[in-house]
């Protein structure tokens, strides 16, 4: 009956108030499952498609009048329960804000959850003047939650006029209820909120008053006395044990230097004061430390406590902090006779600080104070002695042990052989063995596994039979699925993906062998490729995927290297031999013991298997210097090659380049390059008529402004226009990134008349070393990076001259990739630096690493160099001369280099200072006759190592440059004691 | 996946002043045992000032989390107290389970009344952190584990109520921590310098390259380059938790993992410890580690928990060899007992004085034992019938597994075991066994 009623009601659009009055309990329950049904009809909607001139739009349109769907929602809001109702109100604002609802049904009936689903689903439209009439009319009590989020608004007044929006400052509306000042602000005290974000860019009509109107208004209400300074104050302060964010903290400081607390008043509030200084966020504590400056000598403050409290400010990350805390304890001091001692040694804390400054005032706190005949201080400064710069080791030298210099505990370093039995890599010949490493080669691999697969699949093949070939399924599958993989997986390199093609071939192979046993996996695979061909965007894009490696395209040039050994490997396995190949490591991570590369040449000669130039370029390259044994002569004599025998000779000493009769100079380049000895690689360039720049990376750069174009919309004049800007970069010149030199027929011309002999091509994996850069990146992907540094590990100056060119001509990284590829190869050359006479670009390359914007990078470079000092491999003169090159183009800010100084490469051991010296020496000597900001710091330390080692003189250019740099007044006193 | 749980608390725990002692009340809840419970522990602290500190530093990393939304950071968990055996001790978990953290009370650092043995989560809420702030150095400061007078509550007519989402992994993490921790070796101590010194070479940020802990000279430091003997530190902006700690430290105690799983720190304090672990890497939990798995599939019958649990009280030590001789066990169970019991939470882990001692999670045992996916995996696997072992000889096993699609080979050789499985494969092991070496371990034990 009720429901006939109801539906005519609202298919009729009568008004509903009287029948819904008139409802009891009962009758409102059991309508509830019909007006669920009538509220879906109701709320029915239908598809529109239309034509508009971008297209077919489809939208959709409710079925109902909005009148109707109206009626509808009043009935549920009656009949239903919460959950049901909060379903309908798709937001309740309608029940908290609309005249409709709040005259015509809410004066006679609110639910008990009315309060509830207001408080949870806080309306947006419910403002808090709103709120507190609902509050008034006692049918809501608000949350604390509401109250914070509508509260900040409050004091803002929007209203649409004249077709703009205009906003009033009404602070008015914070007295209009009692409950607003006695309770509800001080919540804000004591819970997150927005009230420091609302204001600042808000333009109000009525208010010229300071940047931010909360601040304002909070202490206009403590000038007023509408509210107790002193609890404000103590509110204020406490809010920084609340756990806010760093802004929201800051925020309530701000207000708390409005309020600007009397000396008085820090007095009274110390307890809270000290409270505050567990925050973590450095601005209260140095607001708190500036308070306390102010009070500090004063008989009532706590100094015990601060004193106390001081060893974590003492520690802080923050110089300032560290400052203000000396500074408070030397007043300390200075106030109450009898603290001189605690004082002290709290101030010897500061003395672990690198920075000088901070050093010198605790020092001075300690010297002023202290008394050395005091066991106990004398004690606690020593503990720091190692710590201590110059000049505070002047200031404390009654404090300093006088005993004879400590012997210093000598930093050891693993013992650099290269070829030793930690790095030996395990060889693998069992068929379960072989099995996993394969599974394990394309998910969790080492940097030299995919060489150890192009050797081992060509073993396992004949290992295979038709009982145990299944087990190689699991594998199939996963290299079947990577290789179909059209997501970013960011743990695997494009290498990976290139192995799993190459395992895809060996699949087929062995599937044309044993086609029943590997029936199940073929299935498989066809099935996923049926699924391709039905996807709409795969259908084009699957069949590249499953071409044979042979086929595959490759990423970018220089994955052609490894494109060649795939394709060799897998000639092996097809012709079922079980040849390595030459240029599989021996020893981690790239290294080949030379013996086993010789077998390797022999096995090839006995197969009659060719041997692949590039395999064999790589394996020459891979060989370490200086590392060989006797026998290696005798086995050489084995080979019947004879051009490779020779090269062989020539690569362990035994025959001089000069004296052979070159035929194929391919075979001798890579051993030219790894040996690097001048007079046989000028020899080799005369012999080529052939500078080989390219291939040593030898190129001249230089750092300094450049011009850019670009292209910018110019919305007035309504094209693109070419703008310019500067930017400081490092550049090789004459950098070609051609994949060959191309001769012109007018070069070929001049050189016919000149008689000028021609240069022969030498045909090498240094053909395939470039690649592109694409907008932010280049195409190398971390994972691969390192694994093209260790192609050629003794020469790897061509490779990453390029990477130079490509991701590191301006110290800032703008993205992701060029970071990671920086940490890679930074942690690849840690492992390859064994000689210090790699080319300039290397050079260059752990120059920039020292500089750049990732301090995983600095750090790095700073291990690099760390490690290759304590070996004697590096040319500190070559890296001084780069690094003060580089700075004097302003590369890279000097802070960031005399940052790395002090926290990394200053006081590892004596030899490292002795080594630091001659860096910064002829760093100096190449930084220009006009000191560059901020080198006052360099100069410091300089300063610091020269007093270390007063019987090293530094060099004239260093000490002219220093004569000019005196011009400058700030340098002045610093280069004087330098001079000294 | 996401369950919640109900903490109701009696009152608020607060700090007061009363007769110029600071009177640290930690109000109590157990899930496990509602009812009120006396009071655990009533006395004094002797070292307060460090005390308040290593809590609200806990209080940090219970809060914190290095993998969630800011939104999933804003809601609480609540520490864990344990009294018992003359020690108090405080643990909690950062929300992603990667962080863990126990301040143990030594048996001189406290003088006072052990009333009642047990383990129970404690209230910790802002303004009583915000009032540890305020402790110094020559305080006095009384802590109660629960309510001394039992009539202060009305009849528990009112409690407060925080409802937390507890994700499984967080209880499952707890547990797998103390594993993780009977296999983790001492390595080194340094002194306050120095370890203010290695604090100082955490980089600033959020850092993802892995770290290491190395010594050069006689300095310690954080380089992002593995030398010999480093120590593994993943995710190493975490340790910066502890930066407020390292100041006041006496020495700090570094135990890495055997398999550089983990990382665990003991910063001590006068009759105070502070022990904190980091996991592998900031984004893998110790939840998610299968580090006990291989003693879980061992069916150890229930009443020799029950046994164990009757036997045991808390912070008492755990001694397998003594406990297999007097209840008459075979040791071989018991030496997995060990492990399984702390998979249940039954047992923690003491790395100073290496061994496990009791304490029972005040979380119900079905959340606790919430079955290890991998281990269901595993069972599921034995219930389809997918295991076939073709060779049990001697040490080696050799089977075949169902995979999807696939037969997955697994050869178990003594020590060594491998599988075909891309977890494997990924992992070789280090994350615990896949579900398929579980199955076949399980199915080869009953044959």
């Amino acid at each position: 009956m009720l429901e006939i009623e109801l539906e005519s009601i609202v298919y009729k659009e009568r008004d509903i108030i009287p029948f819904l009055k008139k409802l009891i309990p009962k009758e409102k329950r059991d309508l509830v499952p019909f007006l669920k049904k009538l509220e879906k009809t109701i709320f029915e909607r239908y598809e529109v498609t239309e034509k508009t001139k971008w297209g077919t739009s489809y939208t959709t349109k409710p079925k109902h009048s909005e009148t109707k769907r109206d009626l509808v929602q009043k009935a549920c809001y009656v009949c239903f329960n919460k959950t049901d109702a909060k379903k309908i109100f798709f937001n309740v604002s309608q029940l908290s804000v609309s005249d409709d609802y709040l005259e015509n049904i809410i004066p006679w009936y609110t639910p008990k959850w009315y309060g509830d689903l207001i408080n949870e689903q806080m309306p947006w439209e419910l403002n808090y003047e709103k709120m507190m009439s609902l509050y008034k009319k006692e049918l809501l009590e608000p949350s604390h939650e509401l109250i914070l989020a509508r509260l900040p608004n409050a004091i803002v007044e929007s209203k649409w006029e004249n077709n703009r929006n205009r906003s009033f400052y009404k602070p008015e509306i914070l007295y209009k209820y009692k409950e607003t000042l006695d309770k509800h602000i001080w919540f804000l005290f004591e819970e997150e909120s927005g009230i420091n974000s609302y204001y600042n860019y808000l333009h109000l009509e009525n208010y010229k008053g300071g940047n931010d109107i909360w601040i304002d208004t909070i202490t206009n209400l403590v000038y007023e006395n509408k509210l107790d300074r002193k609890r404000v104050l103590i509110a204020t302060i406490y809010s920084s044990t609340k756990g806010f964010n760093k802004t929201l903290s800051g925020w309530f400081f701000d207000l708390l230097i409005k309020l600007n607390p009397s000396q008085d008043e820090v007095l009274n509030l110390q307890d809270e004061f000290f409270a505050a200084l567990n925050s973590l966020h450095s601005k209260i504590i140095n607001t708190v430390l500036k308070y306390f400056k102010l009070v500090a000598n004063h008989k009532k403050f706590k100094h015990k406590v601060f004193v106390e409290n001081a060893s974590i400010l003492l520690n802080s990350e923050t110089k300032s902090v560290v400052n203000s805390t000396l500074m408070i304890l030397d007043k300390i001091a200075k106030t109450h006779k009898n603290s001189g001692v605690s004082v002290c040694e709290k101030a010897a804390e500061a003395l672990i600080n690198v920075d000088e400054k901070i050093q010198l005032r605790a020092a001075k706190i300690i010297e002023k104070y202290g008394d050395s005949k005091k066991q106990e201080l004398f004690d606690v400064v020593n503990l720091y002695a190692d710590s201590l710069l110059h000049s505070s080791r002047e200031v404390l030298k009654e404090y300093i042990e006088t005993s004879d210099e400590i012997e210093e505990e000598i930093y050891a370093v693993d013992e650099a052989k290269i070829l030793s039995k930690e790095t030996e890599l395990l060889k693998l010949v069992s068929l379960d063995d072989l099995i996993f490493f394969v599974s394990q080669s394309i998910d969790n691999n080492e940097v030299y596994h995919i060489d150890l697969l192009l050797s081992y699949l060509p073993k396992l093949y004949p290992l295979l039979n038709k009982d145990n070939v299944t087990k190689l399924e699991p594998i199939f599958k996963r290299s079947f699925e990577l290789s179909m993989n059209f997501d970013w997986k960011s743990q695997i390199g494009n290498l990976e993906s290139e192995a799993a093609y190459y395992i895809n071939d060996f699949a087929e192979i062995l599937i044309k062998k044993y086609p029943s046993e590997l029936e199940s996996f073929k299935k498989t695979k066809s099935q996923k490729i049926k699924k391709f061909k039905e996807d709409r965007y795969y259908s084009s894009h699957y069949k590249e995927r499953l071409k044979q490696i042979e086929n595959q395209p490759i990423p970018d040039y220089i994955y052609q290297i490894h494109h060649f050994l795939f394709i060799k490997s897998k000639s092996l396995i097809k012709k079922g031999l079980t040849l390595d190949l030459l240029s599989t490591p021996t020893h981690a991570p790239c290294w080949i013991e030379p013996n086993t590369l010789i077998d390797r040449i022999i096995s090839y000669e006995k197969s009659n298997e060719e041997i692949n130039l590039y395999d064999f370029q790589i394996a020459i390259g891979r060989l370490p210097i200086n590392e060989y044994s006797s026998y290696i002569i005798e086995n050489i004599n084995k080979i019947k090659d004879k051009e490779i025998k020779k090269v062989l000779k020539y690569h362990f000493n035994q025959l001089k380049i000069q004296d052979v009769n070159i035929s194929r100079p391919e075979l001798w380049l890579q051993s030219v390059l790894s040996r690097n000895v001048s007079v046989e690689i000028k020899y080799f360039q005369e012999y080529l008529v052939n500078p080989l720049i390219k291939e040593m990376g030898t190129y001249k750069w230089d750092c300094r402004m450049r011009d850019h174009f670009y292209k910018e919309y110019d919305y007035a004049a309504g094209k693109h226009i070419q703008k310019k800007m500067i930017r400081k970069e490092l550049n090789f010149k004459d950098f070609n990134i051609d994949k060959r030199e191309s001769e012109s027929i007018v070069s070929n011309i001049i050189g016919v008349f000149n008689k000028k002999k021609k240069k022969i091509k030498v045909s090498s994996i240094y053909d395939y070393m470039y690649f592109k850069k694409q907008k932010y990146y280049t195409t190398i992907r971390p994972h691969d990076d390192v694994k093209f540094l260790f192609l050629s590990p003794n020469n790897p100056s061509m490779f990453l001259s390029h990477v130079i060119h490509n991701n590191l001509k301006e110290s800032t990284f703008f993205d992701e990739t060029s970071k990671k590829n920086m940490v890679n190869l930074l942690k690849g050359l840690y492992e390859v630096w064994y000689r210090e006479d790699f080319k300039e670009s290397t050079y260059l390359f752990l120059a920039t690493g020292f500089l750049c914007s990732h301090k995983v990078g600095r750090e790095l470079s700073s291990e690099i160099w760390i490690k290759a000092n304590s070996e004697n491999k590096i040319n500190n003169l070559l890296l001084g001369k780069i690094l003060g090159e580089l700075e004097l183009g302003e590369y890279a800010p000097i802070k960031r280099f005399t940052d790395l100084l002090t926290a990394n490469l200053f006081n590892v051991s004596k030899k490292h200072n002795e080594a630091l010296l001659s860096l910064l020496d002829n760093m100096i000597a190449n930084m220009g006759n006009s000191p560059i900001r901020g080198v006052n710091k360099l100069l410091e330390i300089f300063l610091e190592l020269k007093l270390t080692f007063p019987q090293i003189e530094i060099s004239q250019s260093s000490k002219e440059r220093l004569i000019n740099w005196k011009q400058t007044n700030t340098l002045k006193t610093l280069i004087n004691k330098i001079e000294k | 996946m996401t369950e919640t749980l109900n903490y109701q608390y009696y009152s608020l725990s607060s700090l007061e002043k009363k007769k110029g002692q600071e009177n640290l009340l930690l109000s109590k809840f157990n899930e496990v045992d509602k009812g009120i419970s006396p009071c655990f522990f009533w006395g004094k602290l002797n070292n307060p000032y460090e005390l308040s500190r290593c809590l609200i530093t806990l209080s940090n990393i219970v809060q914190s989390s290095f993998n969630l939304s800011p939104f999933q950071l804003a809601l609480l968990k609540d520490p864990i107290v344990t009294a018992g055996n003359n020690q108090i001790r405080f643990e909690g978990f950062s929300h992603c389970a990667g962080v863990y953290a126990r301040v143990d009370v030594l048996e001189n650092g406290q003088d006072g009344e052990f009333i009642e043995n047990g383990t129970t989560n404690v209230d910790f809420n802002t303004p009583l952190i915000s009032e540890l702030g305020k402790i110094k150095k020559n305080d006095d400061l009384i802590l109660s584990v629960g309510q001394k007078e039992v009539g202060f509550h009305k009849g528990g007519e009112s409690f407060i109520e925080r409802k937390v989402p507890l994700p499984s992994k967080w209880i499952k993490g707890l547990t797998t921590v103390q594993h993780y921790f009977s296999e983790s070796d001492y390595a080194q101590t340094l002194n306050r310098i120095q370890a203010i010194q290695l604090f100082k070479t955490i980089p600033a940020g959020k850092v993802k390259t892995d770290y290491y802990l190395i010594k050069r000279g006689s300095k310690y430091l954080f380089s992002p380059l593995k030398a010999s003997n480093a120590v593994y530190i993943g995710g190493i902006h975490r340790l910066k938790l502890l930066q407020p700690l390292i100041p006041l430290i006496n020495k700090l105690k570094v135990f890495p993992h055997r398999d550089m799983q983990s990382v665990t720190f003991i910063l001590c304090f006068d009759e105070l410890n502070f022990v904190f672990s980091v996991s592998r890497d900031f984004w893998r939990g110790f939840s998610g580690e299968g580090a006990a798995l291989e003693s879980l599939i061992e069916d150890l019958p229930d009443s020799l928990v029950k046994v164990f649990d009757n036997y045991s009280y808390t912070n008492q030590e755990f001694n397998p060899a003594l406990m297999s001789f007097e209840e008459g066990i075979d040791i071989s169970k018991i030496e997995k007992l060990s492990t399984k019991l702390s998979a249940m939470g039954l047992l923690g882990y003491d790395l100073a004085k290496n061994g496990f001692f009791y304490r029972r999670l005040p979380f119900k045992l079905e959340r606790i034992l919430s079955l290890n996916p991998r281990l269901k995996g595993a069972e599921k696997l034995l219930e389809e019938n997918k295991v076939n072992i073709s060779l049990k000889k001697d040490n080696r096993i050799e089977a075949k597994v169902e995979g999807s699609g696939v037969q997955h080979y697994i050869v178990i050789n003594g020590d060594k075991q491998r599988c075909t499985c891309t977890w494997f494969s990924k992992n070789q092991g280090e994350r615990g066994a896949c579900k398929h070496i579980l199955a076949v371990k399980k199915k080869a034990k009953a044959i």
